[in-house]
């Protein structure tokens, strides 16, 4: 569905990725995990076109890699990016009224808030209350159900676990095995590689810009020290 | 003396009420593309010479005029934001800020060029004006017209960013631009509403300054605008609320600068009113309602 | 050296400056052997206006604040030193009602001068004890508060500046070679002080004021020593302005001499000395070509109408075209001896 072919991301002059090739199945859950400043959200970014980047993103047979953001997001890709940047001014529902933007079927659209609002009851609570007012942990599920209110083809989650305390990191990665079992395809990035490893069906694991292992759970598993020195997993 | 009182508020309403309008169309912009639009008063001013055009190829209907003003600034807005402000969009604030001076520039002098340098009388608006009598009181029916019509722009402006898709999507934008274009909604389409509105609002200060001054000449919107300029920024540069609540304070304080300096010292109005801006400015350097800064995340 | 972090950033700037001058000398040698009376007022003011540029330069090439009260300062330098230079008798007869005594005393133009540097360098100083302070657009609000403010002052109180009519008697103590002196002494010291520890550290701040936070840089000291150092030198231009036309008015000193200033230094450069010395000397010579087109000439038999505007539309392009295309200017951050001398990339 998503295939990123000889991708390299620059900031100004600086690379940050280098030339990194992956492939993301219809209907799977893939993992892009690595240490701080590996390049992950750099990645992300030049997938929706925010970042200046080199090489060919193909999109449901589609090269996507010259065409404006908003084109790209029309085309089915959404994001729950890092740090969450819900509209903090903007109450929650006006937050996942947007999130429906590049709908036609409004009054389904309006009937999914109403359903979000069911999967998170205090959501529905705070519902006319700002967004920036919410905890993190309910700003990250309003993130979340705001991305998915696009009707997505392909999900992409950058940290969704970041700053999370436990009990609710847990909330979230049952989320996204939720969402897993519906059949959304996803693009996970996480520093929580254990948990991640466990609900992705492929991983890839980047540093400093450059994809240095790939493979399922067992595979990646298998390069022990590797991991262990990159995210911190233990056999 | 209670009647003096009432009769220099209402004045300080209706001077605020112009600026404010002004300064609106100033923080509709900025807020979103954080561009300090400096060719505002040439928005304005081509509202009058449109006005003049009108009034000279035999419009006599005002009410027809007063559309085509009002069409004029908001195309003459969405227009500069096509060719001029377009390619510095994702530019630092001093690069806009020069770019809407150089724009502001050209435009004051191709009115110059095209039409003449000096003011060209337009008389079409005066039937806004007669004078009103409440007791003691002597007021002009501009004023009251001046001050209804920008409550209710004010109110339209409320309603539109409450409750209509793109209102909504443009106070997102006015606090992360860039997640509104990953929501997919498009940055050229909120942004030209962004110059319409400030272009509309333009066009009704066009109205109301043309029906006070009954001429119009290249210069025309750039006092006005100076002064808006610094209404937004009292208020809080980007706030629509401080853009309101600034022009009225300044209204305010000009009137209250006519009332308080002796005549001599009338002329140097402006002098004292800018010097008060300047030390609010020091005591709230980011301006008495400044936007919230931070973006939504908690970490 | 030690306001230098290197003797090479001394050598660098010395020898820009050097060749700045140079390039500076040699055109206004040439018109004092070759120009006419005419050419001579117009080169005159050319170099005026190129400090006022360098003043310009000084604090928003190094800070990226944008200023707009330039013009302002240009007034208050030439207003004081005409004051105190002008001869009583004149005073008596172009200042009748002038208060403090200002019609009561006359001084050499030399003291004179220094009473308007110190004046006026004072003035920028408190103004800049506020502007330091405030954000980018809070900022350039502040400076065009100073400007309608100085601006209205002279317009209104004409018991001593005469407001829009003339103020006239001022002893012409400069002449074309004083000027070429003056700005080359002018384009030393704005050099000099970008290169400087302080310079480099401010434009280091303007990029990225957090780091430089960590870095211990006092900002505010900073920017308010360029500020102040900017004044001085447009007093300075204000004083050779006045030292020579015999005459000035209120009105030179608002928005459209502030529009024409910035335009040169955004032309060529607002970072770089050089930049400010290129922009001007191409919109000098660019605007005269223009103001020619202005007054409606037969070129090649041919009658051209009456363009009044054109200079102002053509100023104004300048600057929307160097924003959109290159908003660095013409040079960016180049300076002049990297011609010569290979040097380390720029800040
Ligand atoms: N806007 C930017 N300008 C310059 N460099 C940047 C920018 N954004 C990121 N970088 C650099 O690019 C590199 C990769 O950053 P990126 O944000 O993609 O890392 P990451 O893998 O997402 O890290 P983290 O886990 O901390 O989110 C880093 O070295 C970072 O400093
Ligand atoms: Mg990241």
């Amino acid at each position: 569905m998503l295939i990123v072919n000889d991708l390299s991301v620059f900031y100004g002059k600086i690379k940050v990725v280098h030339n990194i090739n992956f492939t993301i199945e219809e209907g799977s859950c893939v993992a892009l995990l690595g240490p701080n400043g590996a390049g992950k959200t750099s990645t992300i970014s030049s997938i929706l076109g925010t970042v200046n980047s080199t090489g060919t993103v193909n999109f449901c047979n589609q090269d996507i890699s010259k065409i404006q953001t908003e084109d790209r997001i029309k085309l089915g890709i959404s994001i729950a990016p890092e740090g969450r940047r819900v509209f903090s001014n903007l109450s929650v529902f006006e937050n996942l009224y947007l999130g429906s933007a590049i709908r036609k079927d409004r009054a389904i659209a309006d009937n999914e808030i109403e359903n979000w609002f069911n999967i998170f009851p205090i959501l529905k609570e705070r519902k006319d209350q700002s967004a920036g007012t919410l905890s993190g942990g309910e700003q990250q599920m309003l993130t979340i159900a705001r991305a998915l209110m696009g009707n997505p083809k392909i999900l992409l989650l950058d940290e969704p676990s970041l700053g999370l305390a436990p009990m609710i990191t847990k909330q979230v990665f049952e989320l996204i095995e939720t969402l897993k079992t519906k059949g959304i395809t996803i693009l996970l990035v996480e520093q929580n590689a254990t948990e991640a490893l466990k609900l992705a069906d492929y991983s890839y694991i980047l540093n400093s810009g450059n994809i240095v292992a790939h493979g399922n759970r067992s595979e990646i598993l298998k390069k022990g020290d590797l991991m262990s020195s990159l995210t911190g997993v233990e056999n | 003396m209670i009647d003096y009182v009432v009769q220099q508020s209402l004045n300080a309403l209706s001077f605020g009420a112009e600026y404010a309008l002004i300064a609106l169309g100033l923080a509709i912009v900025f807020s979103i593309m954080g561009l300090v639009n400096f060719a505002h008063g040439e928005v304005i001013a081509i509202g009058g010479y449109c006005m003049m055009v009108m009034a000279a190829i035999a419009f006599r209907n005002p009410i027809v005029i007063i559309i085509g003003a009002i069409f004029a600034s908001v195309i003459m807005a969405v227009f500069l934001e096509r060719i001029a402000f377009r390619p510095v969009r994702y530019a630092d604030a001093t690069t806009g800020l020069l770019t809407a001076f150089g724009v502001s520039l050209i435009l004051q002098n191709l009115f110059l060029l095209l039409v003449s340098p000096r003011p060209i009388a337009v008389t079409s608006m005066y039937f806004l004006d007669w004078p009103i009598k409440l007791g003691s009181i002597r007021i002009s029916s501009l004023q009251i017209f001046e001050t209804v019509a920008t409550l209710l722009a004010i109110l339209f402006l409320v309603l539109f960013l409450k409750r209509s898709f793109l209102g909504i999507a443009m106070r997102a934008a006015s606090l992360d631009f860039e997640m509104v274009r990953l929501m997919g909604i498009r940055a050229n389409r909120v942004i030209a509403t962004a110059f319409a509105i400030s272009g509309l609002l333009a066009g009704i200060a066009a109205i109301f300054i043309i029906a006070r001054r009954g001429a119009v000449d290249p210069t025309l919107g750039f006092n006005p605008v100076l002064k808006a300029f610094v209404a937004c920024v009292v208020g809080g540069f980007g706030s629509l609320t401080g853009a309101v609540l600034g022009g009225f304070l300044l209204g305010a304080l000009e009137v209250g600068m006519l009332v308080i300096l002796p005549q001599s010292y009338g002329g140097m109005k402006d002098a004292f009113v800018f010097a008060v801006i300047a030390i609010i400015l020091v005591w709230r350097p980011e301006g008495i309602l400044s936007p919230q800064k931070e973006k939504g995340d908690k970490i | 050296m030690n306001i230098f972090q290197s003797s090479k950033s001394f050598k660098q700037a010395f020898w820009g400056a050097t060749l700045l001058s140079v390039v500076i000398a040699s055109i206004g040698v040439f018109v004092i052997f070759f120009g006419e009376r005419y050419h001579l007022r117009l080169v005159y003011a050319a170099y005026v206006n190129l400090l006022v540029v360098l003043g310009l330069q000084v604090f928003m090439g190094n800070t990226n604040i944008t200023n707009l009260s330039h013009s302002a300062f240009m007034g208050l330098g030439a207003y004081i030193a005409a004051i105190c230079v002008t001869p009583i008798q004149i005073k008596k007869l172009s200042l009748p009602d002038a208060p403090w005594g200002l019609n009561a005393f006359e001084l050499d133009a030399l003291s004179s001068a220094l009473i308007s540097l110190t004046l006026t360098g004072f003035l920028a100083f408190l103004t800049g004890l506020v502007i330091v302070r405030l954000s980018g657009i809070g900022a350039t609000i502040v400076t065009i508060a100073i400007l309608v403010i100085v601006h209205s002052i002279f317009m209104h109180r004409t018991d001593i500046f005469k407001g829009k009519q003339a103020f006239f008697g001022i002893p012409q103590v400069f002449d074309l070679s004083s000027i070429i002196m003056i700005s080359i002494f002018v384009i030393f010291v704005a050099r000099f002080f970008r290169e400087s520890k302080w310079g480099i550290q401010l434009r280091a701040s303007s990029d990225d004021e957090k780091s430089a936070d960590a870095m211990g840089v006092n900002i505010f000291k900073l920017r308010l020593v360029a500020w102040t150092l900017g004044g001085l030198i447009l007093a300075l231009s204000g004083i050779c302005y006045a030292y020579y036309l015999g005459t000035i008015s209120a009105r030179p000193f608002y928005f459209s001499h502030v529009f024409l200033t910035l335009a040169m230094l955004i032309l060529g450069g607002m970072r770089s000395i050089t930049g400010a010395v290129i922009g001007t000397i191409l919109i000098t010579f660019g605007l005269e070509g223009v103001r020619f087109m202005e007054t409606g000439p037969t070129i090649l038999g041919l009658k051209f109408p009456e363009m009044l505007g054109l200079s102002g539309i053509a100023l104004g392009a300048v600057i929307v075209i160097i924003m959109v295309v290159r908003n660095g200017g013409l040079v960016g951050n180049f300076e002049i001896e990297q011609l010569f001398i290979k040097t380390r990339k720029n800040i």
